[in-house]
């Protein structure tokens, strides 16, 4: 569980500290405040060391630079595009963990490779983090990571990444916990049947009487159903796995499917699984505010991401309408200034 | 001029004429209704060029009780809030047409303490239980309503600074 974030000249930001809620965190902001970019880097600085490949400590240095010219894929491939342009100081990338251990990586814009300064997550082999992100993969999974592997695909490594957690092995049904088996039935549920994964990346969609391909079932379908799969494959378990990071759960999905996607997460929240993620969606973030229980131990963290004096900078509040910095409630009130001016001209100003 | 519903207090400083048209209790008043078969807006108010059809709901009054805001819920979840508006803006319309007092364009502006991000929702929901009269018919010399929009204190406010509204606590 990641405490707290700190971004020092690292891409776009000059200087952040977000403190995370241990159970969800949800982040907002206008497009180009780096919403993505704070998701990945709390990602990749909270990776275990075999998501990396650093079997030994002499490599830890190597392969999180490689990690995180995959996750970010700068111009050129350089690790010193991602330092703050203009910056005179370091890049630096900190996280603070709940059991109090730490990471802090840092580089320079002619940098070869990051340094790393503590451990972080590298040893904790179960607390992988996994990061969904915005594009489903089930209908183009088949043959995905051998092709990532042998040519320079337009994706980042996020894609590869959630494609070898989709096509682990199902976990032991023992060791399936209550509340996973029950999101998984209900994800089933809703969507009408259940994905089958075949290994290397073969899916297929499996109603009462027929099997379909994946790529003829509805996008949001979809997407609710790689949920239903990490929690199969145990990628996500509660109290267990690492923080799960999801970039606009929102995009594809149905809105109905929302209340139930917003009402797995609380749930597998209260089971101990820190969620943080990034949307533009009013009726996505308004399910949670609905649905939270504070009767429930329910802890909702806001982090709106603005621009200010051309810093990126970040309001946090446990409140969504207690958010001064608001792109989305923006964006309504926008909406119905624009409707007063179409068709009342000036009057009442 | 000023209108009061409950403790929100509505101020139309450019108005000609203002009134509480959902007046069915002081018969001795000019402005008494009379006919409570028909729905009802809160307030008509008469602008030099344009007319305001108010309705206004309050279900975040602090003061509410629990039996009206148990009741707005209803309307909420039985989707029966947007028939409510759309029931009192028709009735109006035709009463006011007998009074032949529909004679400059009409905006039904409403206000509801609710999030704004509710709002525009129920304003198009509002729009579409209305009369289809969306169309561009060549026949057709005048619109039913020009404007059909749901504010909260803030948004109207916001967008009518020449009408404030404020929350007074009655006696």
């Amino acid at each position: 569980m990641i405490d707290k974030i700190s971004l020092e000249n690292f891409t776009l930001f000059e200087q952040l500290d977000v403190d995370l809620s241990p159970k969800i965190n949800i982040i907002i902001g206008e497009n180009g405040t780096g919403k993505t970019q704070l998701l990945k880097a709390a990602y990749g600085a909270s990776s275990t060391r075999q998501q990396i490949g650093a079997s030994n400590d002499d490599v830890i240095r190597s392969k999180m630079t490689e990690r995180f010219i995959d996750l970010y894929m700068p111009l050129d491939d350089k690790l010193g595009k991602l330092h703050r342009n203009g910056a005179e100081s370091n890049a630096k990338l900190k996280l603070v963990f709940g059991d109090g251990k730490d990471i802090e990586l840092g580089f320079f814009n002619n940098s070869q490779t990051v340094t790393v300064k503590g451990k972080g997550q590298l040893d904790e082999a179960l607390a992988a983090p996994i990061y969904i992100p915005t594009k489903e993969v089930l209908s183009f999974m088949k043959g995905f990571s051998s092709l990532y592997e042998r040519f320079d695909l337009s994706f980042d490594q996020t894609y590869q990444d959630i494609c070898l957690s989709l096509d682990l092995p199902e976990i032991r049904e023992s060791a399936l916990q209550e509340k996973a088996k029950w999101a998984i039935d209900k994800v089933n549920e809703v969507i009408g049947g259940k994905f089958v994964f075949y290994g290397g990346g073969k899916v297929t969609f499996q109603s009462e009487n027929n099997e379909y391909s994946a790529n003829v079932v509805a996008e949001g379908f979809r997407k609710a159903g790689m949920l239903g799969r990490l929690l199969e494959t145990g990628a996500i378990q509660p109290g267990i796995s690492g923080t799960v990071f999801w970039d606009e759960p929102e995009s594809n999905l149905n809105p109905k499917l929302m209340e139930m996607l917003v009402e797995i997460l609380l749930e597998l929240s209260r089971q101990g699984l820190q969620i943080v993620l990034a949307t533009h969606d009013y009726v996505f973030l308004k399910w949670f505010d609905l649905l939270a229980d504070k009767d429930k131990g329910d802890q909702i963290r806001f982090h709106a991401l603005y621009r200010e004096g051309g810093q990126v900078k970040v309001e946090t509040a446990d409140n969504y309408k207690s958010l001064s910095e608001n792109s989305i409630s923006d964006a309504y009130s926008d909406l119905t200034k624009a409707q007063v001016r179409l068709k009342m001209g000036g009057l009442g100003q | 001029m000023i209108l009061s519903e409950r403790d929100l207090e509505f101020s139309f400083e450019d108005a000609i004429d203002a009134i509480v048209f959902d007046e069915v209790k002081n018969k001795t008043l000019p402005n008494y209704h009379g006919v409570s078969a028909m729905s009802r807006v809160d307030f008509v108010v008469e602008l030099p060029a344009a007319i305001l059809f108010v309705e206004v709901k309050d279900p975040c009054n602090p003061r509410a009780k629990a039996k009206d805001v148990n009741k707005f819920k209803r309307t909420v979840e039985d989707g029966t809030l947007s028939s409510v508006f759309a029931s009192k803006f028709i009735d109006t319309f035709i009463y006011r047409w007998a009074e032949d007092k529909i004679n400059k364009p009409i905006h039904y502006i409403n206000l509801v303490t609710l999030e704004e991000e509710l709002l525009g929702v129920l304003s198009d929901e509002i729009t579409s239980k209305l009369p289809p009269m969306n169309h561009d018919v060549p026949r057709w010399q005048k619109k039913l309503v020009n404007n059909v929009q749901v504010f909260n204190i803030e948004s109207w406010n916001e967008n009518f600074p020449k009408w404030p509204v404020r929350r007074v606590v009655s006696e």
